[in-house]
């Protein structure tokens, strides 16, 4: 009797241990779920892209900081500038556009759109800088970013407001 | 603003020439007031006075200048008198055993307003007593008037005159006038003592033609008519408009920026223009020039009726029509009508020039 009992455990230990090591055989065949916010290997996901048109254009002096609306005062900014930023998990692209009938430029060099950028939101204003130089192209303030240039005197601020047409 | 006719002119001079002939030992060599000048500017120029000292007497010089009334001349004129030759006769009186009453020239002496509760003499001894005139024993301005040889010369009749009222200074120093006509001074016969009243005044704010008078005596004889003992004067004078310098905003800047032109049209020939326009010269890339004199959408004015004045916001190089890489020399502006006929400018070449900013 006793060697039938331990011949039975013997049985059933070596059935369990050999059990916990046999895959299941399941009835279909698994998909994996894909979640949409997480590029395959080796791909991006569609950025997310907000255009922006100029809404304003500001002349700011030492002594008027907040600027002169000068926008209506030109016929040329009737054309006006536009910008879009594309933010993806790995990556922003700024891109610029200047009116056609502007007839200068707000950076110092023609930008090669686009361009990609970090935006630091360590700072306030949050600055929008050029990955490869640092460059500050545009800050975000209240709900659009800014672009500030001079022209000729130091002392002269000129800024592009610009508001989303999503 | 009339124009003086031929007629007038000759009246004018004429009764300008009578009356430097009927004055006897007082004159003016000259005065170099300008033809023309500006509204609301200063200007200064010089009164030569020449005195004969053939009539002894004591006094102070008494000098008088006919202005229009809203010139202000009271508190907006500066008159300082320097003498010449005043010292010439001083060895007759050391080889008299006298003193001389002076010893040096009178240089840039300011002369004082006469004080209004001075009267001309009631009374004047000359060839014969003189009296009971109506220029004597009133009021130096108002005598001025009164005296048929002086009153307001040639403006009398004029049109389009302002009104017109004589401002009367005199000096502080006393003058003694001896009587060297038989002095027998071969060493210096000149009996002539010099004098020079320089003048700065501020014209006023109102474009006019008129005749500026001169006069001046001393305050022992009045302005006394037929009497000799003064001297007078008129000159004409056009007053012309002046426009305020254009305005720039803001005022620090540099001619690659973008800012306003500001023109205010009061008391200019555009103060009742429906439409100015800015037009205006660019000297670029070492003396090239752009201009832009049409008139059209692109370079009218916007008025600001708050402000009564015409503005424009440019950006020189796109206004010019200048390459994007230009480097702008010097940029003036004018404003015209919409004929283009009426102009304002600071006579200058081209007009106004902008200056702009060190950096």
């Amino acid at each position: 009797m006793k060697q039938i009992a331990i011949f039975l455990i013997t049985v059933c230990t070596i059935a369990f241990l050999s059990g916990c090591e046999e895959k299941q055989t399941l009835p279909y065949i698994p998909v994996e779920e894909t979640d949409e916010e997480i590029p395959h290997e080796g791909e991006d996901v569609d950025p997310l892209t907000v255009n922006y048109q100029l809404d304003k254009v500001l002349q700011c002096d030492p002594v008027n900081t907040d600027g002169t609306d000068i926008t209506n005062k030109l016929d040329f900014f009737s054309s006006p500038a536009r910008i879009s930023v594309s933010i993806s998990p790995t990556k922003t692209l700024f891109t610029f556009e200047n009116g056609e009938l502007i007839p200068f430029y707000p950076f110092a060099e023609e930008l090669q759109s686009p361009v990609e950028c970090e935006l630091d939101t360590a700072v306030v204003p949050n600055e929008l800088r050029r990955k490869d130089t640092g460059e500050v192209l545009a800050t975000f303030e209240n709900d659009g970013f800014v672009i500030s240039f001079h022209l000729d005197s130091k002392s002269l601020t000129y800024k592009y407001k610009f508001k989303s047409i999503n | 603003m009339k124009t003086i006719n031929k007629r007038t002119i000759l009246r004018t001079a004429a009764a300008v020439l009578l009356m430097t002939a009927v004055v006897g030992c007082l004159y003016f060599d000259g005065i170099n007031q300008p033809e023309e000048a500006d509204a609301n500017t200063v200007i200064e120029y010089d009164a030569q006075l020449r005195i004969q000292t053939l009539t002894e007497g004591t006094g102070r010089l008494v000098f008088a200048i006919l202005a229009p009334v809203d010139w202000d001349l009271a508190s907006n004129a500066t008159l300082t008198l320097s003498t010449k030759n005043l010292t010439a006769k001083n060895h007759l009186y050391e080889k008299n055993g006298q003193t001389p009453p002076f010893t040096e020239e009178i240089t840039g002496e300011v002369l004082e307003l006469m004080p209004e509760t001075e009267k001309t003499p009631a009374t004047v001894e000359s060839d014969k007593l003189v009296s009971g005139l109506p220029e004597q024993d009133k009021p130096w301005a108002e005598a001025l008037e009164l005296c048929s040889e002086v009153g307001i010369g040639g403006n009398e009749g004029l049109e389009n005159v302002p009104e017109l009222k004589w401002v009367v200074w005199r000096s502080k120093t006393i003058f003694t006038i001896t009587d060297d006509s038989d002095s027998n001074d071969t060493d210096n016969p000149e009996i002539n003592i010099y004098a020079t009243v320089h003048i700065k005044l501020k014209t006023g704010m109102t474009p006019s033609t008129f005749y500026m008078g001169y006069a001046y005596t001393y305050d022992q004889w009045g302005f006394v008519t037929k009497n000799a003992r003064h001297a007078v004067e008129f000159k004409k004078l056009t007053v012309n408009p002046k426009a305020m310098p254009p305005i720039i905003k803001p005022s620090t800047f540099r001619y690659g920026d973008i800012f306003a032109v500001q023109f205010i049209p009061f008391m200019t020939g555009l103060e009742n223009a429906q439409d100015v326009y800015l037009c205006g010269k660019a000297v670029y890339n070492s003396g090239q020039v752009a201009e832009v004199t049409e008139r059209s959408d692109k370079n009218r004015m916007e008025y600001i009726s708050a402000q009564q004045l015409f503005e424009r916001y440019i950006y020189p190089k796109e206004f010019f029509g200048l390459p994007a890489d230009a480097v702008i020399e010097e940029l003036r502006f004018y404003f015209t009508d919409a004929t283009g006929e009426i102009a304002v400018h600071n006579n200058a070449s081209g007009g106004y020039l902008l200056e702009q900013a060190a950096e």
